[in-house]
């Protein structure tokens, strides 16, 4: 549904269309003139052909200014129609594609096209599209009327716009060549900044600022530098071309008072074709600035093209409705960058209602199965299955249904804080919610905001620690009551005070009927887990219980000496 | 860097000796724009000798050739001052990204808190850029646009001042035009934030809350939010356009009406013998045309507004207090608070009539709720802001007084977010110590517990962080960034949030490279895991806007209420073992 929301609609074609007709409208005042110069050279002019003129040139320029109030404006409303087309239409793609691409990196390029991106492609259809054919027919038409005077002054003339084509084609290839190094050179100059900013405090104590810091200095120096070669590559092409329009000019004067001298043209013509090529040079300037301009904002068209062609999940699945809520991971393979493999054919089987832990290095890949499981990312191989059903055949809405997702990462919409935990179940009552929120040791700071539960939060909900915002995620998974419950324990980064708090949460949530996956960052937490899975160079090398994997003396039971002499 | 100017004249002093580029470039459009009148002025000598009759080809070939080197003249004084104009714009980009470097070296760390980091950032990558504009293009562009036109209406002053005079007429009429039009935009601005705010914030509310609203199937709903705020922003710039739209279309064709009154008059004064046909035409088609070169001045406009905006950004920066020079660092490392009082915000102390010793090597452990003050204290000792009242000495020097580049080269403090430059290990722990050798560098890496697996990397300690940052675990970081402390062995050590969020065995390695670094120095401890509080000297528990008791741990578990709760929780909390039937406790 979505391939031709580019398509123009019926009221920007209009708006073009009058917009052309007024460019040819202007052309006309040419004809207007040669009238009055045929006079001239007539030797017949009299104040009352001056007033015949007059009035037909009021006419043609009442006639344009109403033709060009109208189409402008047409153009502008039909230019925010087709933003708003596209922008709704790349909402609704959003919904469809995998969560696997709303990546960090992603989603600021999504949020990018559906604001700056529209708003850069609506220049095109409202300014760039309409003047482009209007001075691509008006140029075409003026060098036709010159052919009609001078069939080799026309033909000049012609040839110094078509010169266009080449000219274009030297500015992609330069702007192409050029542009990938400015893009790195920028590139670099942003990251060093960004290092230099994140590392201020340590850079500092080691005196490794300003000037000093060889590297970001080089890298800015670099930027400015490629930064300007760029631009010498490209602005002769376009003076280049501005040079040759009048060289046709020149050309046009020498042929056209030769024609004259030998009497194959009249004086009335001679100076039209004098005054053409001036007129046809400044149009061929507007016109390359045009084309440039409208090549640069086509990138934005590619971008959003580019996010409406992405694949789609999968549409829903009737089949897919688990007999258990038994988890199997079957030879899968995955990794975040290409080349730093995280899972190497890792398989395992989660069992149904009972409490499974995944402890590992950190870094070894133990989130990762987490964000696999609730379809956040996808396994470029193997398969992961929820009751023998594969989840990649069903769209994330139906795998997540079955699922709550509990760690430290919330994300808040912009609503009242009760509302924020409704969402997990829109049915809920306020007492539902007041319940689940004393459940998970939420009532407490919830209580203590300006409003309670009716307090506005979201873009504000910064003001929430670490502790709370785990807390409130219990919350939504007590109120939603999901049979399979994806924890990552993560309070080793929490103070004291919440650490408690939230581990009394998560025990109010557990209970016999769920299969719980949680990632252990201590391992006592888990000690009486039904089943722990360790996890060590992107596999899954023991499983078993605690005491199993004690007496097996392996990785865990490395782990556990470990643990034990921490304080 | 303080600066009376503001504006333009501002950025001018920030260009410095690039200013001649800027300069060129103005001279150089300016001659590019005096030539631009010589294809008319041909144009008219042609047509009168024409008329005349007198017109032959060597005088054709004449003015063709000079058409032609006054358009050579042109296209390359044009060129030059484009490229001048990049050169004097991107040097002064590098010149004020580098003075935005250099004063963020002096400024004090408080305000270089994170909020303010996302701003610089901004500030160097998005509005330095914006300078850009204005220096690279709109500069030249300005006198282009501005001279071109005036120096035509010079020219046909000369020729016929009636008429040249009645060339301009179709300014007043757009001026009158635009005036309506800002008056009917303005009408619709604070409707235009608003909605754009609510634009912005509906997309970012949608593609971030994807996960989640998947998770709770709330597709349907979360769309209808995200299209209703599109349509809302689609309406109002329906009505602009509907209200603006003819009057820009009325501004753009009526910078081309004076033909409308050229013609008759010119006319009338060539019937009457007063002018030549040459002059007639003249005006009819160049008095009609040389206008609409200033048309670009109105987009110019708001460019420069744009432009204003950035100045002023990098301006705010540069003018951010600094803390300067003072007396060099004190051998002694006691450290005493007296009378502290400190607020972020007037009226809002966080901090009242603290009093604290620590003696030079002793251990200290700061505990208490979070949001208490323990963070706030440590950054008052290392000076990221000024006590309010009070004050704060190093061995008996206020730090106020000393050297704020040599306070933080002798303070190191080491953070749970371990920062890596893209250098290699090498240079991470060297940082820029040209003096040290591989062996210096190895014997504090053997002390961090992570010369070992350095030893094990391709490249040992060659290996570019940058290139296999991704591949180094949380711990492994970390314990690069003691062996960098260890290394610049400073006497004062702050450790904050230092340890989390490792599995146990690189716990156990980052705890004996903490132990290593705290050899024989004064050490601040801001304790979150309180398990390492037992081997500090003494623990303060900040709470109530002070340090409500200080003591050995057994004293304060017996004599501070706060601390004893505070073990007993946790305490509770890691004896907490999960199972289904809930938790339970052992």
């Amino acid at each position: 549904m979505n391939h031709n929301v580019f398509k123009m609609g019926g009221k920007l074609k209009a708006s073009i269309a009058g917009v052309v007709i007024e460019g040819l409208l202007g052309g006309c005042n040419f004809l207007v003139l040669f009238q009055v110069l045929h006079l001239i050279f007539d030797q017949s002019i009299g104040f009352a052909d001056i007033l015949r003129a007059t009035g037909m040139l009021v006419l043609l320029f009442a006639l344009r200014l109403i033709l060009y109030m109208t189409a402008y404006t047409g153009s502008q409303t039909g230019g925010a129609d087709a933003s708003r087309n596209i922008r709704i239409a790349i909402g609704d793609k959003l919904k469809r594609i995998p969560l696997g691409l709303f990546t960090k990196n992603r989603t600021g390029f999504y949020i990018n096209a559906a604001t700056s991106e529209v708003g850069d492609y609506e220049q095109i259809l409202t300014h760039k599209a309409a003047d482009i054919t209007k001075y691509c027919i008006l140029l075409f038409m003026v060098g036709l009327y010159a052919c009609t005077l001078s069939l080799p002054i026309g033909l000049i003339v012609l040839i110094s716009t078509l010169l266009i084509i080449p000219a274009m084609a030297m500015s992609i290839r330069q702007v192409h060549s050029y542009g990938t190094r400015k893009n790195q050179a920028r590139e670099e100059n942003v990251s060093a900044i960004t290092e230099y900013l994140t590392g201020s405090q340590t850079l500092r104590s080691y005196a490794l600022v300003g000037a000093k810091n060889e590297s970001v200095t080089e890298a800015m120096r670099e930027y400015s530098n490629v930064s300007y070669e760029y631009e010498k590559a490209i602005l002769p092409i376009g003076f280049g071309f501005v040079f040759c329009s009048y060289v046709a000019l020149a050309a046009a004067i020498i042929l056209s008072v030769q024609g004259w001298l030998s009497g194959t043209l009249e004086p009335a013509a001679v100076i039209l074709l004098i005054m053409l090529p001036i007129f046809v040079a400044k149009l061929n300037l507007t016109l390359f600035i045009d084309l440039t301009a409208y090549r640069n904002l086509l990138i934005s068209k590619k971008k959003i093209s580019g996010i409406l062609a992405e694949e789609e999940e999968p549409a829903e699945d009737a089949s897919f409705s688990p007999k258990s809520t038994e988890i199997r991971f079957e030879d899968v393979d995955f990794s975040y960058v290409e080349g730093e493999p995280v899972l190497r054919g890792a398989s395992f089987t989660i069992p149904a209602r009972s409490l499974t832990a995944i402890v590992g290095d950190s870094g070894a890949g133990k989130s990762t199965i987490l964000n696999l499981i609730s379809k956040y990312y996808a396994p470029q191989r193997g398969s992961v299955t929820i009751g023998g059903c594969n989840i990649a055949n069903a769209p994330s809405e139906q795998v997540l249904s079955y699922i709550s997702l509990v760690d430290q990462d919330v994300f808040l919409f912009n609503d009242t804080v009760r509302n924020n935990i409704r969402y997990a179940r829109p049915g809920a009552t306020d007492a539902d919610i007041e319940a689940a929120c004393r459940l998970s040791n939420c009532d407490g700071f919830i209580q203590a905001m300006e409003q309670g539960y009716d307090t506005g939060i979201g873009e504000n909900g910064n003001r929430l620690s670490g502790g709370e915002r785990q807390r409130l995620s219990v919350a939504r998974a007590i109120l939603k009551d999901s049979p399979i419950i994806l924890l990552d324990e993560a309070t080793a980064s929490l103070d004291i005070e919440n650490e408690l708090l939230v581990k009394q949460a998560v025990t109010n949530l557990l209970d016999a009927d769920k299969t719980v996956v949680m990632i252990a960052h201590t391992l006592p937490i888990v000690k009486h887990a039904d089943k722990i899975l360790v996890l060590d160079g992107g596999c899954v090398t023991e499983t078993g219980t605690h005491d199993e994997l004690i007496a097996a003396g392996g990785k865990y039971a490395a782990m556990w000496a470990a643990s034990q002499t921490l304080r | 860097m303080k600066s009376d100017k503001k504006g333009f004249a501002l950025l001018l002093e920030w260009a410095g000796k690039d200013r001649r580029y800027l300069y060129a470039s103005i001279v150089l459009a300016l001659l590019s724009s005096l030539s631009t009148i010589v294809p008319y002025f041909a144009f008219y000598k042609i047509i009168d000798a024409v008329v005349l009759g007198t017109c032959d080809l060597a005088f054709a070939l004449k003015w063709a050739a000079i058409v032609l080197i006054a358009t050579a003249v042109r296209v390359c004084c044009n060129l030059a001052a484009t490229l001048a104009s990049h050169r004097g714009a991107y040097n002064t980009l590098f010149r004020v990204r580098c003075m935005v470097t250099e004063h963020m070296a002096k400024m004090p760390l408080g305000a270089l808190n994170e909020r303010s980091t996302g701003e610089i950032k901004y500030v160097m990558n998005e509005s330095i850029e914006k300078l850009e504009l204005f220096l690279a293009h709109n500069l030249p562009e300005l006198v282009l646009y501005l001279s071109g036109p005036i120096v035509m209406f010079l020219y046909l002053l000369t020729v016929n001042a009636a008429l040249a005079l009645l060339s301009i007429v179709p300014i007043f009429l757009v001026a009158a035009v635009m005036a309506l039009m800002f008056q009917r935009f303005g009408k619709f601005m604070p409707e235009v934030n608003a909605s754009s705010g609510n634009l912005s914030s509906s997309i970012h509310e949608y593609v971030n809350g994807m996960r989640l609203i998947k998770a709770y199937h709330m597709g349907a709903q979360s769309f209808k939010k995200y299209s209703s705020a599109i349509e809302a922003q689609h309406r109002m710039w329906g009505a602009i356009s509907k209200a603006t739209g003819p009057l820009y279309a009325a501004y753009v064709v009526l910078l081309e009406c004076g033909i409308l009154f050229l013609v008759p008059l010119g006319g009338y004064f060539f019937v009457r013998g007063s002018i030549s046909a040459g002059v007639l035409l003249l005006f009819a088609f160049v008095g009609t045309q040389y206008l609409t070169d200033i048309r670009p001045l109105q987009e110019l406009g708001s460019n420069l507004s744009y432009v204003l905006n950035g100045v002023n950004q990098v301006k705010e920066i540069l003018e951010t207090p600094v803390f300067g020079d003072g007396r060099p660092f004190p051998k002694r490392h006691d450290i005493e608070l007296r009378n502290v009082s400190f607020s972020y915000t007037e009226g809002e102390p966080v901090l009242e009539h603290v009093d604290l010793h620590i003696a030079h090597g002793e251990r200290v452990a700061f505990v208490g709720v979070s949001g208490a003050g323990k963070s706030t204290l440590v950054q008052l000792i290392s000076r990221f802001y000024d006590v309010s009242e009070g004050s704060i000495a190093i061995g008996g020097v206020d730090v106020k007084d000393i050297d704020y580049e040599q306070l933080l080269q002798n303070i190191s403090v080491v953070f749970q977010s371990s920062f890596l430059t893209r250098g290699s290990v090498f240079e991470n722990i060297a940082m820029g110590n040209q003096a040290v050798t591989l062996e210096e560098v190895r014997t504090a890496a053997r002390e961090a517990q992570i010369d070992g697996f350095i030893m094990s990397l391709p490249d040992g300690y060659e290996t570019k962080v940058g290139s296999y940052g991704t591949r180094f675990s949380g711990g492994q970081k970390q314990r690069i960034c003691i062996a960098r402390a260890i290394l610049k062995n400073a006497p004062i050590l702050i450790l904050d949030e230092a340890t989390s969020a490792a599995d146990p065995e690189n716990q156990v390695e980052i705890d004996r490279a903490i132990e290593n670094l705290c050899q024989g120095k004064t050490v601040i401890i801001v304790a979150h895991r309180l398990g390492i509080v037992q081997g500090c000297d003494r623990i303060a528990v900040v709470e109530k806007r002070g340090i409500s008791r200080i003591g050995s741990f057994d004293d304060m578990r017996e004599s501070s209420p706060y601390f004893a709760g505070a073990w007993r929780d946790y305490n509770a909390a890691r004896s907490i073992r999960y199972s289904l039937k809930g938790g339970k406790e052992e």
